[in-house]
């Protein structure tokens, strides 16, 4: 018997050469003598025991010597390792995310005019017949914007789940991306639709607005992706509830500011400007409400959306030399096509290097954030 | 984070007997397999090869540590490994979701069975 367990324990030694390296030389000698332990117990119990030690070996073995090889391999580690991880999962995600978003959203809203015109036409004129006003008809055009931008938030939210979620947190990830998605597509379209930017603002004011708007994106973006990695309901259903706030809000305050005829002032920029800043403002309240630490994700979200979008559209059109195709009368449909691609290839391009930074970012943090339980 | 830890759930049979074992106190790799052994009732009988490859993958995420390599009861030399707080965590977030499954056994009419 001793003879037997002499080969066999040889036979197991020159199979341990199969492992990797590092993996033989942490463990080798102890599994060596372990295995030698086990063939020494299961021999005082006979053959049929000796032989069922064998056969567990022998069914274990290649599974496991794939798994320490998978694990082993060094690029994997690196691919595997925070920050690196989510930086990757967040550039090819919002990356898909922002290409598929501009696609969608066009297909979502020619859809709609398309399905919904004929309706809204007759409607508009039955309003008119009684009312003698045209209000009825832009709001109709307004809420299929709205709709599509919630369809194509959905479908942002899906792919924000599919990339960066898990099981346990996808449903909060798809409603987190539609909010997040949703709510800075909403306000932008109801401030660039309730007054003439052009007649009352000047050119500086409409950049200065415009930037405050891509701040907001940033931030609610960022907002969203924190807020579904910590969840509280409280917060949560107070980000929900901004689907309807924030867009009457913003569109009753620019009501308020026209019924004062205060819009031929300078306090009209003025207020549009602090209207912008309580906004962002209340949205890094809701963070610091939800998680109660500095909320350093939506910082760097503030400030890397504008950076990046504006990055994108430099790399875009100064070094890809993408053609500027100006819109206006005349325009075919061969130039609403490049215009659409155009837009699809800036916002996947913006969508990787926003994914990235989001990405690292969050990688970072859950890398310096070892589990604990929560009573 | 509560979120972090569930993502590891629940865990394989084998990584919660290798966890219930080090909990009671830190041992060397024979020592596990025979813990497992009698803590499972004979059903869960662990190979080398499977226990030294989940040990492996326990000290890379800093669920067990290398305590110390020879045990005051034997004359050669050998790896002691005990449970860190991470794994603790684990462990005890796993026993509570296993408490809820049986017990949701239980208010589904099953309080013979289990």
């Amino acid at each position: 018997m001793k003879k037997i367990l002499s080969v066999l324990t040889v036979f197991y030694s020159w199979l341990l050469r199969f492992y990797p390296g590092s993996f033989r030389e942490e463990f080798s000698e102890e599994m060596l003598l372990d295995f030698r332990d086990t063939l020494d117990s299961a021999s005082q119990n006979g053959i049929f025991s000796l032989s069922m030690v064998l056969l567990r070996e022998l069914r274990d073995i290649p599974i496991n010597l794939l798994q320490s090889h998978w694990k082993e391999s060094s690029m994997l580690k690196i691919l595997r390792s925070q920050p690196v991880s989510n930086g990757l999962r967040g550039a090819i995600g919002f990356g898909i995310g922002f290409a598929s978003v501009a696609i969608a959203g066009w297909g979502v809203s020619n859809w709609l005019y398309t399905a919904f015109e004929p309706a809204i036409a007759n409607l508009s004129i039955w309003y008119y017949d009684i009312f003698h006003d045209e209000i009825y008809i832009l709001l109709s055009y307004d809420i299929l914007s709205l709709i599509s931008f919630a369809l194509t938030g959905v479908i942002f939210g899906l792919l924000f789940a599919l990339f960066l979620g898990d099981r346990s947190n996808r449903f909060r990830y798809i409603f987190a991306g539609t909010l997040g998605w949703f709510i800075p597509h909403a306000i932008s379209h109801v401030l660039s639709r309730s007054f003439g930017w052009s007649f009352y603002l000047s050119e500086s004011q409409s950049n200065i607005l415009g930037i405050t708007g891509i701040i907001l994106t940033g931030v609610l973006l960022s907002a969203t992706f924190s807020m579904s990695e910590s969840y509280h309901k409280k917060t949560f259903k107070l980000l929900a509830a901004g689907v309807i706030v924030y867009p009457l809000g913003v569109y009753l305050f620019i009501k308020f500011l026209l019924f004062m005829w205060i819009e031929i002032t300078p306090w009209f920029f003025i207020a549009l400007i602090i209207l912008m800043v309580i906004i962002i403002g209340s949205v890094f309240a809701l963070v610091i409400m939800n998680d109660r630490k500095i909320p350093w994700m939506v910082i760097v979200g503030a400030v890397g959306y504008p950076v990046l979008f504006y990055a994108a559209s430099f790399i875009a059109y100064t070094i890809f030399h993408l053609p500027v195709i100006q819109l206006g009368v005349g325009i075919s449909q061969e130039d609403i096509n490049i215009i659409n691609l155009h837009d699809t290839a800036i916002n996947a391009l913006f969508g990787v290097l926003f994914g990235l930074l989001m990405g690292v970012v969050l990688g970072l943090k859950k890398k310096n954030s070892p589990p604990q339980i929560i009573v | 984070m509560k979120n972090s830890i569930n993502t590891n759930l629940p865990l394989s049979e084998q990584t919660y007997f290798i966890l219930l074992s080090l909990r009671t106190s830190p041992k060397h790799g024979y020592a596990i397999v025979k813990d497992v052994e009698s803590l499972s009732n004979g059903r869960v009988i662990l190979s080398v090869s499977t226990l030294y490859t989940t040990l492996k993958r326990l000290l890379d995420d800093g669920w067990i540590r290398l305590k110390d390599t020879t045990p005051k009861d034997s004359n050669r030399p050998r790896k002691i490994y005990e449970l860190t707080k991470t794994g603790g965590n684990i462990l005890l977030v796993e026993v509570q979701r296993l408490g809820t499954l049986v017990s949701a056994a239980r208010t589904s009419g099953m309080e013979g069975m289990v």
